[in-house]
């Protein structure tokens, strides 16, 4: 049961992130993908190099996504403080029920 | 050591949040991708953790095979708990990239080369938790297990490694290509290196709890009223 529920945060932790970049980005966001819908399904075979910065150029839809950006950051980070909450709180009662049987002994 | 040990692990209260605001705030959006391409700084390490605990549990399990005075403790069970989180990030790792690949190639699914091979583990592995809960309770159950573990762990580098490599994807160049050259910022290579050390710490500090807990389990076992 334990598990599941820590899978199922991990999860939802992810889900969750990546539905907050979706939902909150801007339209600026959104065309840059559509290019590469089209760049993935046209002729040119040759894999796409994601590992570029955006040019400068695209600066000006920039000061909005920076906004959006702050507020995705923000919904993870709640996320990620209840996820660490219960596992600091699991790794707590682990601990405390090891010095109790050790004590048994 | 213990101690030291215990604290690292414990970081990763502070790596996580560390690698959610530089992997948002402080990494460069990827070309043509945009900010899209932030959902790498979460998708990559997932799947390097899954491929980690797959092959800590086919480790695990071949020292299990190989330890005939049962030196090392709970070593099925470790191997066991390995491979639940290896599921578990797999899992996740296929959600992410579903998300992306809805973003960036029109569809949640598209037989990619890559998107098969996690299909295949996924079932190789599903596979192992089905027979775990067939074998429950009889003494071969570690062994048969175990056994299964080191199998599953021999398929990895074809699926993971291998075929995406031969057969033409939709994916992008990995990171370790055929140049050796990391077509990758500063800024977005240094990101995704602290999310890779985040997400390692992440497993072993719940590789570590759920064996803690296997151990008090068996202890409560022996202790009926110690829970009380």
């Amino acid at each position: 049961m334990r598990l599941i529920r820590i899978a199922c945060m991990i999860a939802a932790f992810c889900i969750i992130s990546a539905a907050a970049v979706i939902v909150v980005l801007p339209d600026g966001a959104r065309v840059c993908a559509g290019n590469v819908i089209s760049d993935a399904r046209g002729n040119d075979p040759a894999p796409q190099q994601t590992g570029k910065s955006a040019p400068p150029e695209k600066e000006e839809p920039a000061a909005d996504t920076s906004k959006t950006l702050y507020r995705v950051t923000g919904v993870v980070l709640v996320i990620w403080t209840g996820l660490a909450i219960f596992l600091f709180r699991l790794d707590r009662k682990v601990s405390k029920l090891e010095k109790e049987i050790t004590n048994l002994k | 050591m213990k101690h030291v040990i215990n604290i690292a692990m414990k970081s990763v209260y502070v790596l996580m949040p560390v690698t959610i605001v530089m992997a948002f705030l402080w990494a460069p959006p990827a070309e043509l991708l945009g900010d899209y391409s932030r959902i790498i700084y979460f998708h990559v390490p997932l799947a390097w953790v899954s491929v980690l605990a797959f092959v800590v549990s086919g480790i695990l399990s071949v020292i299990f095979l190989l330890d005939k005075k049962n030196r090392f403790s709970g070593l099925d069970g470790k191997s066991f708990n390995s491979a639940a989180i290896g599921l578990a990030f797999t899992v996740c790792t296929v959600m992410t990239g579903s998300i992306w690949a809805k973003l960036s190639w029109g569809s949640f699914w598209n037989w990619d080369p890559r998107e098969t091979s996690i299909v295949f583990i996924l079932l190789i592995y599903i596979a192992y938790f089905c027979l775990q809960a067939a074998l429950a309770g009889k003494s071969s159950r570690g062994k048969i297990g175990s056994s299964y573990l080191i199998v599953a762990m021999a398929t990895l580098p074809f699926f993971v490694f291998l075929i995406p490599r031969i057969v033409w994807s939709l994916h992008p160049e990995t990171i370790i290509n055929v140049n050796r050259t990391i077509y990758m910022d500063d800024q977005m290579w240094i990101t995704l290196l602290t999310a890779l050390i985040s997400f390692s710490v992440l497993y072993v500090y719940l590789f570590n709890l759920m064996n803690r807990i296997m151990v008090l389990k068996h202890r409560i076992g022996e202790h009926p009223h110690a829970a009380d």
